[in-house]
Parts: structure tokens; C-alpha cells; sequence
């Protein structure tokens, strides 16, 4: 009886051992399935995460792309936690800031057309939320946004945990996805490109816009050009080809990278003797210190201000033919149309047209076009490419013609005029 | 003791019923791992053991689908020239996942890039050039690409180096998506051969493109004959065991010229593979801080090399995109990109890349290295960055890809090169090259 009463005891106590040790097994296995809370969320497929910049720290966008499975659902809250890994705890990488972001646009495909906000208050973690959408997902989903601080650690891969939730406070899951992006050394790229300067003046007898005087400066020549034996009856203006004339302009070339520009000046050179040194002269006479004596040994210089010459009132003067581009290759320059960076001084720029100046040899009457000259050794500038869009000049040439005549007390002799170019480039 | 054991049998059907989705994952066939990386707590572990799985069985490397290989359509079209394009349509609308496979020849040392109205982006599988063939010397080449969509498709041929006749070979297959092997031969003979090359999977498609003198125009022995447009032809045929094959097609006796590549299906998703890492995986590391292109002369090109490596493990794959504005002075003046690609050409100011071995303007870069090989690894340059010796900059561009799918690592080297005009304004120029890869789960 006591074996028998100690049996069912027995059986009692093992029903219980069993009963318990299936409870634990069941408790065991099914509550890891009943307690995940991703346990019931889909596979967000095709994601994928654009990235606006991958420098380390940089500030910038991040635009999400995927299709959630669950179109039934209305999405009003979504996260995108920033992981080291993709799988297992989470940690933020280091660097991650969603400090300042906001939303590039409304997201599309995930619900309401409007009405979605950002939310910064987790570390890590972008998020946006509607608690108000009505409309369930369709299609692909695009969320974009700006502001993002990238990781600071060079050559690392981090993750994007994306989680779809029912209510508007990131707490009942729907859909989840991860993706991953990367941020890399900073590869810098460097070059260097000297300064280049090629100026050069002489004379040439190219008298138009369009023939090379030269295809560069190497093949620029010439100290000095003659405009031949001076006549009352007209005004020589180069090139003169009669009465001992050599037939040529001069020419300034310039070729410069400076991409501020360039200035071209000229200061007359003070020759000897008295008064008027910078002018048509013979060298070593004294001449008035009035410029409207025309007895002197000095050709009246025409001064600052360009004006036409009339044939037998002395004077002496220059002007910029034309900005010649017939050695340009670099950009398309045709004086014509006023396609040139070049651009002429008013003063020497003829009658201020892009027409090729028509004076040219002994021209009677009045010049067509202005002249000027200052005999006071001051820089002159005559030219700059400061103003033009292009401020670069690939190899342009200032055809320079000089024109000068008598009056009829103008003492016989040999004069010359002399002068110092100068370009002066802003890089 | 029986109430008990129903109890626990009842507890672990239920248990078992309650993973069943799970542990049906890593027996499916259509099984692709990475769709199970982001599930449920549950499956995470499932995965892995699906993967191990897969990797006790010896499926290593790119899992193969073995299903037929049709040919289903395919056209040609060509132009005496000179010029430096031809266009192709297919007849009826390709399909989406179908393999689209171009042979494009032309006269000279050709460099070509394809295009087509799908935006599909293409591989080169095999390029050759013959300079005894014809006046100028001919070069053949075979493309391929993945349909992206179920549409009408007309595919461009592009020639970048000159202009001169050309010859544009449109098919689409079905049952193939990616390319193993690839041959090319030159001669003067009367039978026109490829060369040969092994392939790494049973089923495959042999595809040939073969040209001469005195023409192409049927098949060799097992072939079938697809496209011949003026006197050149591409063949084709199915093959169901591992070996080496070759191309051939008789000629009267000229010079040849020959390219083949072999296709098979793979189904994206890598299985084992030392590199191929357990989870949804992208690294990019850029090994170089600085390139430094020097003074620039208008006198000669200046060049400059980087490399960085992206390895992944994504179903559709991944990009590279350039990002950053070409190099730029403290001012802001540009160093102007070239914005089609093109050679490099000493005097004119141009900045550009590409992802290739170059030897013009010097012998420097190098072509995408595949590891371990080009089966694990699906990374090659982008549309654009994918010729040697030709050149490009925009800023955005996508400038190396996968195209099915995306595993494995590959090492990239990024040739600079750099020339400027007469008048290239003076001053340091500089550019912060940031990539930026995205990939596709």
C-alpha cells in the first residue's frame, strides 16, 4: 500500500517534472518568436542609399530608395538608425550627426503627399514621421535628407537600419531593410600651371587685322620703323612706301595665362636737349617749352587725348591700327566682329570701330582716324584684356601706326621718336 | 509520460510551424542569401545555416541556373562611312533579364562605346584589331549587357577613335546573363578562328564574331549562324560541359580576325567564397591621400594614378560615382573637363580619367583587377571610363559598376591625365576626388 501510495506519488511528481520541462521548452523556444519585435516586419527590398559626398565629416545628403513589402499598412513614422555593423547592436559610427537635418523634399511612395516632418532627437537615428498620413505606400519610396554629418573615420563602411512603423513614435514596426554606404580616404588631385608672360615689340609690314605678323614672339622683329621725308601736303602715316619710307607698322604682341589680365603701356623715352624730350625730335636740340612753337626743332606731340591730324599742322601721334588676330589659335578672335580680349585704350583706338584703320601712306587733308602721343615719359596705357570675359590673350598683336607732319617752319633734319613698352599681367 | 510526450511533440510541431517560413528560405532553390540577412530575429540564424550549407555541398563560387539558352532575336545593320556611328533596332521588344549581346567592328584602330535607348550599360567582353585587314586595319568587338527592361531597344555603336565604315550585330538571348570566357585571334588562312578559351560551367553559350578580307558568311561545324552584316557574322552554339572552345568559320584565304565570349546564367548570388563575406557587406577603402599631376605643359600630358577597392556582396550590385568638380584654382578657374570622352591631345586644356591600362600618353594605369577572379568579382569601369587611352570628365558620373550583381572585391585604378593650352590660366589648381559608391540589397 505504502510502495503503491509512494508509486502514484511518483507518477504525480514525474507528471509535473514532464509537464514542467515541456513548459520550459515551450516558453524557451516560442518566446523569442513572440517577443522580437521584428518578428512579424518584411524584407524592404531594392535599397539603397545615395550618399552626397563620401568625405569623412562632410556634411551632406543622404536619399534613401527602396519598396516596402507591405502596401496595406499605412506608414506613419520611419527610421534609419546609422550602425557600425549591419546586423546585431547597434552603435553609432563614429562622427554620425543628424544634428541639423532636415527634410531635402516630401517623401514619395510613402503615404501622404505632404505633411511629414523630421525628427532629430535620437543620436544616430534620422527619422521622419506623420502622425496624421492616410495614404498606404505604393510603388518605390524615395526619402531624402539634407544635412547629414557623414562618419569622421577614413575607409569605413557603415550601415543604414531602415524600420517602417504603423504610428507616428518609431514603436510598432512594419517593414525593415538595412543598407550600407562608406566614407574614404580624401583622394586630392593637385596641378600646377606657371605663369607665362610673352611680350614683345617691333615693327612688321602687315597693315591689316587678319595676317600673321608672326606666329609667336620668336619671329617678332625690328627696332625701328621710318615714315619716310615729311611733307606739308599731307600727314605719313605708316607704313610709307615713298619718299624713304620702309613700307612698315609697328607691332606689340602679347601672349599671357594671367587670369586677371593684362595692361599694356607706353612711356616715351626723354631724349636729349631742352623741353619736349618725348616727342618727334632730333636728339640733343633745344626746343620751347611751349609745344605750339613750330619753329623748333620738336614735332608737336599730340598729346593725351586722341584727335585727327590735319596735313601741315605739325604734329605727331599713334595709334592701335587694329588688335590683329591672325596668330591666335587658342580661341576664336576676329577684330571685325569685336571677338578679341585686347581691348584698345579709347585714346588709340583709331575712331573707336573695329575697322582697320584706312590711313595709310601720305594722306592728304585730315587723318580718318585719332592719334595721340604724350611726350612726358609717363606710362600711357594703351591696351588691357582687365575689362574683356576672357582676360587670357593668346598671342594678339597691336598693329601701331605713327603718323606725323610738318608745318612749313619746321626746321629740316632727322627725327626720331623713341619708346618703352610695357605689359604688366594679374595672375 | 504519454500526455507529456504529446505535450512536447504538439510544442515542437507548433514550434517548427511557427519557423517554417525561415527554414523554408535556406531550402528553396530560388534561395538568395542576402534576402534573409534583414528578417526576422529568427531567420538570422537560419541564414547562416543555409549558408553553410551551401558551402559543405561544394557550390562554390557564383551559383549557375541551368536552364535552356535561346537565342530569340537579333539584327545588324552597317555603314560604308565614313563615320562614327550605326545603330541597330531589335524588331520586337526584348525582355527584361534577357543578355543582350553586340559585335561591333570598324575600319582602323577602332574604340568603341556602346549605348542603347534602354540606357542599358555595357560590358566589353573582348576587343581585337587587325591592322592587316582592308586599307586601315579592322577592329572587332563584343559587348553585352542585361536588359533592364520589356521594351523596344535600339542599340548605338560609337566609334571615338575615327571615322570610317562600321559593322553593328544586335542579339538577345535568353537563359544567359553573365560572361565567363573570352578569345581573340588575328591570321591569314583560310579558316577564320577565334582562339580559344575555357570555360567554368557546363551550360554555356559559345558566342563568335569573325570577319576577313574576303568575308564571313556561314557557320563553322556545330555552329549556327545569327547575324551577317556586309561579309562578317556572328555564330553561336549551346554547350552542356566544361572545356575549352574556339570559334571557326571558313574564308577564301585573306587576313582574319576573330573574338568570342561565353555566357552563362548565374542567378547574383555568390554562395561561399573566402571574400565573400556572411551578410550584406560594402567596403570602399581609397589608397591613395594625393596625386599629384606636377607642373602642366602645353607641351606634353602630365598623368597621375590612384586605386581603391570596393568589395561587396549585394543582390543588384553597386556604383561609383565621381562627385567632385574637376580640379579648381583658390579663384575658382577650372581646369576644363573633358566632358566626352576622347585621347589625350597635347595643347588643349583637358582634364580627365579612366579606369583602364593606358599607353597613350604614356604606359600607366591599369585595368580592374577581379579577386579571385573575374567569377567572384563583378566590378569593371563605367560607360565612358572603360576605353584604354581615351578619356573623360563629368562631374556625377557614374565611373565604374557592377552589371548583374555585385560580390567580391575589385581593385580600381584611377588614371589623371592632365594638358593645357597656350593660354591655361596660372595658378594651383586642386580637387578633393570624392567617390561615392552606392549600393543596391
Amino acid at each position: 500500500m505504502s510502495k503503491q501510495k509512494n508509486s502514484l506519488i511518483d507518477k504525480a511528481a514525474q507528471k509535473v517534472t514532464y509537464f514542467g520541462v515541456a513548459l520550459v521548452v515551450a516558453v524557451a523556444t516560442l518566446t523569442p518568436l513572440l517577443l522580437s519585435p521584428r518578428a512579424n516586419a518584411a524584407q524592404i527590398t531594392g535599397r539603397k542609399l545615395t550618399i552626397g559626398s563620401g568625405v569623412p565629416s562632410a556634411v551632406t545628403t543622404y536619399a534613401f530608395d527602396f519598396t516596402v513589402p507591405t502596401t496595406g499598412t499605412i506608414v506613419k513614422s520611419l527610421a534609419a538608425d546609422a550602425c557600425t555593423t549591419a546586423v546585431g547592436t547597434c552603435t553609432t559610427p563614429s562622427g554620425f550627426s543628424v544634428t541639423g537635418v532636415t527634410l531635402t523634399g516630401q517623401p514619395t511612395g510613402l503615404g501622404d503627399a505632404s505633411g511629414w516632418t523630421v525628427n532629430t532627437s535620437t543620436t544616430g537615428s534620422l527619422r521622419l514621421a506623420n502622425s496624421s498620413d492616410a495614404t498606404t505606400p505604393s510603388g518605390a519610396q524615395h526619402v531624402s535628407f539634407s544635412g547629414v554629418t557623414n562618419p569622421s573615420t577614413v575607409n569605413t563602411s557603415f550601415f543604414l537600419r531602415i524600420t517602417t512603423y504603423s504610428d507616428g513614435s518609431w514603436t510598432t514596426p512594419i517593414d525593415t531593410g538595412t543598407t550600407a554606404s562608406a566614407v574614404v580616404q580624401t583622394l586630392t588631385v593637385n596641378a600646377a600651371v606657371a605663369e607665362v608672360l610673352n611680350f614683345c615689340v617691333g615693327s612688321t609690314t602687315v597693315n591689316d587685322a587678319t595676317s600673321s605678323p608672326g606666329a609667336d614672339c620668336t619671329a617678332i622683329g625690328g627696332t625701328s620703323l621710318n615714315i619716310g621725308t615729311l611733307d606739308t601736303g599731307s600727314t605719313n602715316v605708316s607704313p610709307v612706301n615713298t619718299n624713304g619710307g620702309d613700307n612698315k607698322n609697328g607691332v606689340a604682341m602679347i601672349r599671357t595665362n594671367a587670369a586677371s589680365g593684362a595692361v599694356v603701356s607706353y612711356d616715351s623715352i626723354q631724349q636729349s636737349g631742352t623741353n619736349q624730350l618725348g616727342t618727334l625730335r632730333i636728339s640733343g636740340a633745344n626746343c620751347n617749352a611751349s609745344s605750339s612753337t613750330l619753329t623748333d626743332q620738336c614735332i608737336r606731340a599730340k598729346g593725351t587725348t586722341q584727335g585727327t591730324i590735319a596735313a601741315g599742322t605739325e604734329n605727331f601721334g599713334m595709334t592701335i591700327g587694329a588688335v590683329n588676330c591672325g596668330s591666335v589659335s587658342s580661341y576664336t578672335c576676329t577684330f571685325s566682329s569685336g571677338a578679341y580680349n585686347l581691348q584698345r585704350d579709347t585714346n588709340y583706338d583709331g575712331n573707336g570701330t573695329n575697322t582697320f584703320t584706312t590711313d595709310s601712306g601720305a594722306v592728304g587733308g585730315t587723318t580718318n582716324q585719332g592719334y595721340a602721343w604724350d611726350d612726358s615719359g609717363t606710362a600711357q596705357n594703351i591696351a588691357s584684356s582687365a575689362s574683356s570675359t576672357t582676360k587670357v590673350i593668346d598671342d594678339e598683336a597691336m598693329i601701331l601706326k605713327f603718323a606725323a607732319t610738318p608745318s612749313i617752319t619746321t626746321p629740316f633734319g632727322l627725327y626720331a621718336a623713341q619708346a618703352d613698352f610695357i605689359a604688366v599681367p594679374t595672375y | 509520460v504519454k500526455r507529456a510526450i504529446l505535450c512536447l511533440v504538439f510544442i515542437l510541431i507548433f514550434s517548427l510551424l511557427a519557423t517554417t517560413d525561415a527554414f523554408a528560405q535556406y531550402v528553396s532553390p530560388s534561395y538568395k542569401a542576402e534576402e534573409t540577412f534583414f528578417g526576422s530575429g529568427g531567420e538570422l540564424d537560419a541564414s547562416s545555416t543555409g549558408y553553410k550549407a551551401q558551402s559543405s555541398s561544394g557550390a562554390l563560387g557564383v551559383d549557375q541556373v541551368s536552364g535552356p539558352i535561346n537565342f530569340i532575336q537579333g539584327n545588324q545593320n552597317f555603314d560604308v562611312g565614313p563615320t562614327t556611328t550605326v545603330t541597330a533596332a531589335f524588331s520586337s521588344n526584348v525582355t527584361t533579364g534577357d543578355l543582350l549581346v553586340v559585335a561591333v567592328g570598324g575600319s582602323n584602330n577602332a574604340t568603341f562605346s556602346i549605348t542603347d535607348t534602354q540606357g542599358n550599360t555595357y560590358i566589353k567582353a573582348k576587343d581585337v584589331y587587325n591592322p592587316s585587314i582592308g586599307f586601315t586595319g579592322y577592329t572587332s568587338a563584343i559587348y553585352y549587357t542585361v536588359a533592364k527592361s520589356s521594351s523596344a531597344d535600339t542599340v548605338q555603336a560609337y566609334n571615338a577613335a575615327s571615322s570610317g565604315f562600321m559593322r553593328l550585330l544586335i542579339h538577345e538571348y535568353s537563359g544567359a546573363n553573365a560572361l565567363d570566357a573570352t578569345s581573340s585571334n588575328t591570321g591569314n588562312s583560310s579558316t577564320v578562328d577565334s582562339g580559344s578559351a575555357a570555360t567554368n560551367f557546363a551550360h554555356e553559350l559559345v558566342f563568335g564574331w569573325l570577319a576577313s578580307d574576303n568575308g564571313v558568311t556561314s557557320a563553322g561545324s556545330g555552329f549556327t549562324l545569327r547575324e551577317t552584316a556586309g561579309s562578317e557574322s556572328t555564330m553561336d552554339k549551346e554547350v552542356t560541359s566544361k572545356g575549352s572552345y574556339n570559334v571557326t568559320a571558313p574564308t577564301s584565304s585573306s587576313n582574319w580576325i576573330g573574338a568570342m565570349a561565353t555566357f552563362f546564367e548565374s542567378n547574383g548570388g555568390a554562395y561561399s567564397g573566402f571574400l565573400t563575406p556572411n551578410e550584406p557587406f560594402l567596403e570602399m577603402t581609397v589608397n591613395t591621400s594625393s596625386v599629384n599631376l606636377g607642373v602642366l605643359d602645353s607641351t606634353a600630358a602630365k598623368t597621375g594614378t590612384a586605386t581603391f577597392n570596393v568589395r561587396a556582396y549585394t543582390s543588384s550590385g553597386y556604383t561609383v560615382a565621381s562627385v567632385s568638380a574637376p580640379p579648381k584654382t583658390s579663384t575658382g578657374i577650372t581646369l576644363t573637363p573633358m566632358s566626352s570622352q576622347g585621347a589625350s591631345t597635347v595643347g588643349t586644356e583637358q582634364f580627365g580619367i579612366n579606369l583602364r591600362a593606358n599607353t597613350s600618353p604614356t604606359t600607366f594605369g591599369a585595368d580592374p583587377t577581379q579577386q579571385p577572379d573575374s567569377t567572384f568579382a563583378g566590378g569593371y569601369a563605367a560607360t565612358g571610363y572603360d576605353t584604354a587611352n581615351q578619356y573623360k570628365y563629368n562631374q556625377g558620373d557614374v565611373i565604374a559598376q557592377t552589371v548583374t550583381g555585385g560580390w567580391g572585391l575589385t581593385t580600381y585604378t584611377i588614371s589623371y591625365i592632365g594638358n593645357i593650352s597656350s593660354i591655361t590660366r596660372a595658378g594651383s589648381y586642386s580637387m578633393t576626388h570624392d567617390l561615392v559608391v552606392v549600393a543596391t540589397y
